[in-house]
């Protein structure tokens, strides 16, 4: 292969050809063309004229180098020409490729797979067998180690793809034992340092020679958050330390909006970015996944489940309690405790059953008056948790909401009059919400209050004392619980308050108050129910996935159980990648006389086909235009310019394959959007769903200007990639499921589109199937790609039309926006903001308002109506007005709501 | 008269022969309407003169010959004098020649006509105005030479003695003409000067009068080929190779100059008229001045 900047030749030596060319010339000049033929009356006229000797004829010029390209071209074809070759290879024999398909590799995965299909590339120019060998950790076979032809990799470097699990290097290396050399030998590797390294660079090395492809760095680790009182504590790794960088983390909700974001630092020369990030509590409970906003990738991505959902504990307590000392206030270590995992709300049960907590603790006796004693039993019928601290109050007269009836007498162990020694606690029953959960042994029992003998009180205790007293017993109420502490929570009665093990029980008891039975049952093995693909994105699990067992370590994320939720209707699991990744460093020491590269953006190209196509175009050319000197074509002006189209027409292709711009053929289009309003529509690639859109928006166009003052010029189709947005006010995209997402700099574009004023009505188109596929975990496949869509693009919180939105009254009076289909809410931005005049940018539908718009080439509507009726079809074109009339006048029509007090104030 | 050219098949001449003759109609009609267009402006052969048919009656004017007095007339009506008037008429007779030759078939671009087509249609429509002023029209084509008499019939005779193409010399033939006649030739005048020279002499007669009207395209006005071209003539001056046709422009021009001179000086020297027609233009001014000079002709010839 011989290679001259940005062109190669896979068959050089056939370029000596190209020597022949000034002989080629010579010839060429020497066999003029035959002569053109024509009549001519007077000859007699000429004969003595023309001279007798012979010149030589000269070809026309451009005959001449046509014909020399013609055969240049063919030179080149036959060399092979390939554009930006990317040389790879160097040796002989057969070529080894490792590739780090791990979930480090998965963002810059385009850049390995570029330099994967090089290799290929080259090595079928070749003639090498090639093995591939994927790193990642496979589900079940060890990786295939026979050398095939390239081609045959092909397809299965189309299919390989990052996982979002670690490499396992050692399980390569011990595959490659069986192979023996002499072999080229390439690792694209992830740099995600591991403790196989050195050995398989050795071991590839001593196959031949070992090329090992860098990425730039690692990517960034977000490690699973801790749940504050205030919100969330993130932190995420990276590799490199150095500059300080910045990273944006999203909250993402159940349904997958984007409901908070927060900016992640990284001080200069630290691996660890941390920040604290306090979210109302109402907010924090919907995050159900943390992902660092413009990468992919499994290493991105947290996804939380209900370990980290924050609750209220409502802490009943009497008004008129004197606080006196902290340390003697029952409620101090109660709140201490609760802390880390719940905010706690202190007042009356009137207050505290206000706030909707999920658990609340007292060590009052409850008296509550009927109507509260009504609001807490339906509390605990739907799922409370009632906790209640012993006292001598609760001890002396019991009231209705304990678990047990208690006697009279407390017992008191250890007392001066008593000959018992203070008790310790017993383990935990395994079906006890603390089961697990250690006992340390200094934690004693001076005093409690006794349950009175049952059938079996054991059946409804959650602890006791190592003597099989109760200590914690507890009754079901509906789907609640009433559980009794038998002692105090200050240290009167026992240590326990004291103890770590107060801590841990408070908070298992608030996880018990959402109802967390996956808790309960510790020994269920999970079920998958969705993971993570290759970018980070939540997906169907493949059959290869097993249930998690309960007491899975985060060794355990592999291919068996990559990350993603487990569990079953009652309770989820989050199973995340981080807590498996013990350390982020990167390689550095490579055996001496290693390659080390970085991965190219460059695919190389072979144009011969182009050459080939691009010399038969001219020699037909050559041919038209040879008709034309001899005279056999009056045309010959025609074939002349013909001839000259010809070489226009095959030389574009070449300039298009050589990735040269092409001319920029809108600037007409834009120019034309510029001098009258237009309803821009994006082209979705869906040839019936831009047909609608366009029919649909010129139907609408007509009736704005036959009933408005606004004249809009036709509907104009904008390409995501190259059109320019800002011209229009509003711009109509409907989402289909399969259409392409927009590129990076799109996403900018369409940023700054919005940013900039302009407003774009999505449009889903699924109203109709809402019902069915319902809004929850992802919705309707179009409301999907929308997210995907919408990916990195800031948008600010969204909420159905309020009732005295500008929307509903800026030419009509409406309070409902059908389309094609009826029903259902539209969304804008809950705060437009001044700077936008009150103009949504984003306004979001599934209607399929264009199809409702659209008409035919005679004015009559193309698509019924859902449920049907004129009706909806009018106030279908009266929202479109109104969305018109909207974007174009802003809040202007907001101020009507004054015109009735004004006119009131006119006539007095 | 050269005979058919032998680079050209038979049948191709025929076919070609038959052609033209389904064109001919065509080109009657618009001679017709050339014609009149010229009829509408200067044409007075009918008029009293000397001759032997009546004209008309008219009233006596003092100078009038009393031999004009038709008495019998004046008698027949009380107090009023008539004269008798005659038509004027002469012994004249028109002959007219088309060159049919190969080289006449030849038009150097598409939408050009031929030139043979366009100089049947200048032939055709001088046929017409002469016959619409009452003239005696012949065919000057080697056959019967009479005058074909008067309209309307005679312009259909002229066209079916073109179409029977008995005439395919490049020169006119030889006729014995009579005395007062005047011929119309319509050629594109290829042949050497010393031809044409000698078969105007024997042409020329006393009272015979010429007109030569050369029909050219403009190809072989301007020599406007450029490159190595191949000529052929076509009747059988065999081929020519040119390597650089621009280079030869200038003698061209000189030796065309030279030929049409040579022609026009040939015409003078007999007291013909001679007028270049291109293909390219418009039939009419050549038409008016063919006619004008025919009027002219007469009146000097009758003065």
């Amino acid at each position: 292969m011989l290679e001259l900047g940005l062109l190669g030749f896979a068959q050089p030596w056939l370029l000596l050809g190209l020597a022949t060319l000034p002989a080629l010339w010579w010839l060429l000049r020497l066999t003029p063309p035959p002569p053109r033929r024509a009549q001519f009356p007077p000859l007699a006229l000429l004969i003595g004229l023309v001279a007798r000797e012979e010149s030589a004829a000269r070809m026309p010029w451009w005959l001449l180098a046509l014909r020399m390209l013609i055969a240049a071209l063919i030179i080149l074809a036959l060399a092979e020409l390939v554009l930006a070759p990317q040389r790879l290879l160097s040796g002989s024999g057969p070529v080894v490729v490792v590739v780090d398909n791990g979930w480090a590799s998965g963002p810059a995965w385009d850049r390995r797979s570029t330099a994967l299909a090089n290799i290929l590339d080259e090595a079928e120019r070749q003639d090498r067998a090639v093995t591939i060998l994927p790193t990642a950790l496979q589900p079940e076979a060890p990786p295939d180690l026979s050398f095939r032809p390239a081609a045959a990799w092909r397809a299965m470097v189309g299919a390989l793809a990052p996982q979002p699990w670690a490499t396992g290097r050692g399980a390569v290396l011990v595959s490659l034992e069986a192979l023996s050399g002499p072999a080229e030998a390439f690792w694209l590797t992830d740099s995600l340092a591991s403790a196989d390294d050195q050995a398989l660079a050795a071991r590839l090395q001593r196959l031949g020679s070992l090329t090992v492809m860098l990425p730039d760095g690692l990517p960034l680790l977000l490690d699973e958050p801790e749940a504050t009182a205030t919100g969330f504590a993130l932190s995420a790794r990276r590799s490199a330390t150095g500059d300080p960088a910045l990273a944006q983390i999203q909250a993402l909700a159940e349904d997958g909006r984007v409901i908070a974001a927060t900016d992640l630092m990284f001080e200069a020369d630290s691996a660890l970015g941390t920040v604290e990030w306090t979210l109302p509590r109402d907010l924090a409970n919907q995050v159900r996944q943390l992902r660092v906003a413009g990468a992919n990738g499994a290493g991105s991505t947290i996804l939380l489940d209900d370990r980290w959902q924050r609750r209220t504990v409502g802490l009943v307590a009497a008004s008129a309690e004197q606080a006196g000392h902290p340390l003697l206030d029952p409620g101090h270590y109660i709140g201490s405790a609760l802390a880390d995992v719940a905010r706690v709300e202190a007042g009356s049960l009137a207050e505290t059953l206000a706030v909707g907590p999920s658990l609340i603790i007292t060590r009052q006796r409850l008296t509550p008056d009927p109507a509260q004693a009504a609001a807490l039993d339906g509390w605990l019928e739907a799922g409370g948790v009632l906790v209640r601290f012993a006292g001598p109050e609760v001890a002396a007269t019991p009231d209705s909401y304990l678990p047990v009836r208690l006697r009279p007498a407390s017992r008191v162990l250890g007392g001066a009059l008593s000959w018992d020694e203070p008790r310790p606690l017993a383990a935990f029953p395994e079906a006890s919400p603390f089961a697990g959960l250690p006992v340390p042994p200094d934690v004693t029992v001076r005093r409690q209050v006794l349950a009175e003998p049952t059938a079996d009180p054991r059946e409804k205790s959650w602890a006791s004392l190592t003597d099989g007293t109760p200590l914690v017993t507890a009754e079901p109420r509906g789907k609640g619980w009433i559980a009794l502490i038998h002692v105090t929570a200050n240290a009167d009665w026992s240590n326990l308050p004291l103890s770590g093990l107060f801590v841990d029980m408070l908070a298992r008891l608030v996880r018990l108050g959402q109802g967390s039975a996956a808790d309960l049952a510790p020994d269920a093995t999970m079920p998958p129910q969705q993971v993570l693909d290759r970018f980070g994105r939540l997906a169907e699990p493949s059959p290869q996935v097993r249930p998690l067992p309960a007491g899975a370590l985060p060794a355990d994320l592999g291919p068996a159980h990559p990350p993603g939720y487990y569990g079953n209707e009652e309770g989820l699991r989050a199973w995340n990648l981080a807590p498996a990744v013990p350390e982020l460093a990167t390689q550095d020491a490579w055996p001496e006389g290693v390659t080390e590269r970085s991965y190219g953006t460059g695919r190389s190209r072979d144009i011969t086909g182009w050459l080939w196509l691009a010399a038969f175009v001219l020699l037909m050319a050559d041919f038209a235009a040879s008709l034309a000197l001899r005279g056999h074509a009056p045309w010959r002006r025609a074939a002349r310019q013909a001839a000259v189209g010809l070489f226009v027409l095959c030389a574009l292709p070449l300039l298009t394959a050589i990735n040269l711009s092409p001319a920029e053929a809108a600037s007409d289009r834009e120019l034309r959007a510029t001098l009258d309003p237009h309803i821009g529509y994006i082209r979705t690639g869906d040839p019936n769903v831009d047909r609608t859109s366009a029919s649909g928006l010129a139907g609408l166009s007509q009736v704005i200007a036959d009933r408005t003052s606004i004249e809009p010029g036709d509907p104009i189709a904008l390409d995501l990639e190259e059109s320019e947005l800002a011209f229009f006010p509003l711009i109509y995209w409907p989402i289909t499921p399969s259409q392409p997402l927009p590129s990076e700099d799109a996403r900018e574009r369409i940023a700054q589109y919005l940013e900039g004023g302009g407003t774009i009505l999505f449009d889903t188109r699924d109203q109709f199937r809402s019902g069915r596929v319902g809004t929850g975990f992802g919705g309707s496949p179009e409301r999907q790609r929308l997210r995907q869509v919408l990916d990195g693009i800031r948008v600010r919180p969204l909420s159905p039309v309020p009732p005295d939105h500008v929307l509903t009254k800026a030419f009509y009076l409406l309070q409902e926006f059908p389309g094609r289909y009826a029903g259902g809410a539209i969304w804008v931005e809950t705060n437009a903001g001044a700077a936008r005049d009150g103009v949504s940018s984003v306004i979001i539908g599934g209607h399929d308002w264009a199809a409702a718009w659209a008409l035919d080439r005679d004015g009559r509507p193309q698509f019924a109506v859902v449920p049907g009726g004129e009706r909806q079809r009018e106030y279908a074109y009266r929202f479109g007005v109104n969305l018109i009339m909207h974007v174009l006048t802003g809040n202007y029509k907001g101020d009507q709501v004054h015109v009735p007090s004004i006119l009131d104030r006119l006539s007095q | 008269m050269s005979a058919a050219p032998a680079t050209v098949p038979t049948t191709q001449l025929r076919h070609q022969a038959e052609g033209w003759a389904a064109r001919l109609p065509d080109l009657r009609i618009q001679a017709l309407r050339v014609a009149a267009t010229v009829a509408l402006g200067g044409h007075g052969r009918r008029r009293p003169g000397p001759g032997d048919s009546f004209w008309q009656f008219r009233d006596y004017r003092q100078g009038d010959a009393l031999r004009g007095i038709d008495w019998r007339r004046s008698g027949r009506s009380s107090g009023r004098i008539y004269i008798r008037e005659r038509e004027w008429e002469t012994a004249e007779s028109f002959w007219l020649w088309l060159d049919q030759s190969p080289s006449m078939a030849y038009s150097a671009a598409p939408k050009r006509p031929e030139k043979r087509d366009r100089a049947a249609v200048l032939m055709l429509a001088v046929a017409s105005l002469l016959l619409r002023g009452g003239e005696r029209v012949g065919v000057l084509d080697g056959g019967e030479s009479k005058p074909l008499g008067h309209p309307p019939a005679a312009l259909p005779k002229i066209t079916d003695r073109l179409a029977r193409g008995q005439n395919d010399g490049s020169l006119p033939p030889l006729a014995g003409l009579p005395r007062h006649s005047t011929v119309l030739l319509f050629t594109d005048g290829w042949r050497p000067l010393e031809e044409w020279d000698k078969r105007l002499s024997a042409l020329t007669a006393p009272g015979v009068q010429g007109h030569l009207v050369q029909v050219l395209d403009p190809a072989e006005q301007r020599l406007d080929l450029t490159g190595r071209v191949r000529l052929e003539g076509l009747e059988g001056e065999g081929e020519l190779l040119l390597r650089r046709a621009e280079d030869l422009i200038d003698a061209y021009q000189e030796r065309f100059d030279a030929h049409v001179r040579g022609l026009q000086a040939i015409c003078r020297r007999r007291g013909w008229t001679y007028r270049t027609h291109l293909t390219d233009a418009s039939p009419l001014p050549t038409l008016l001045a063919v006619h004008q000079a025919i009027s002219l002709g007469r009146r000097a010839a009758h003065a």
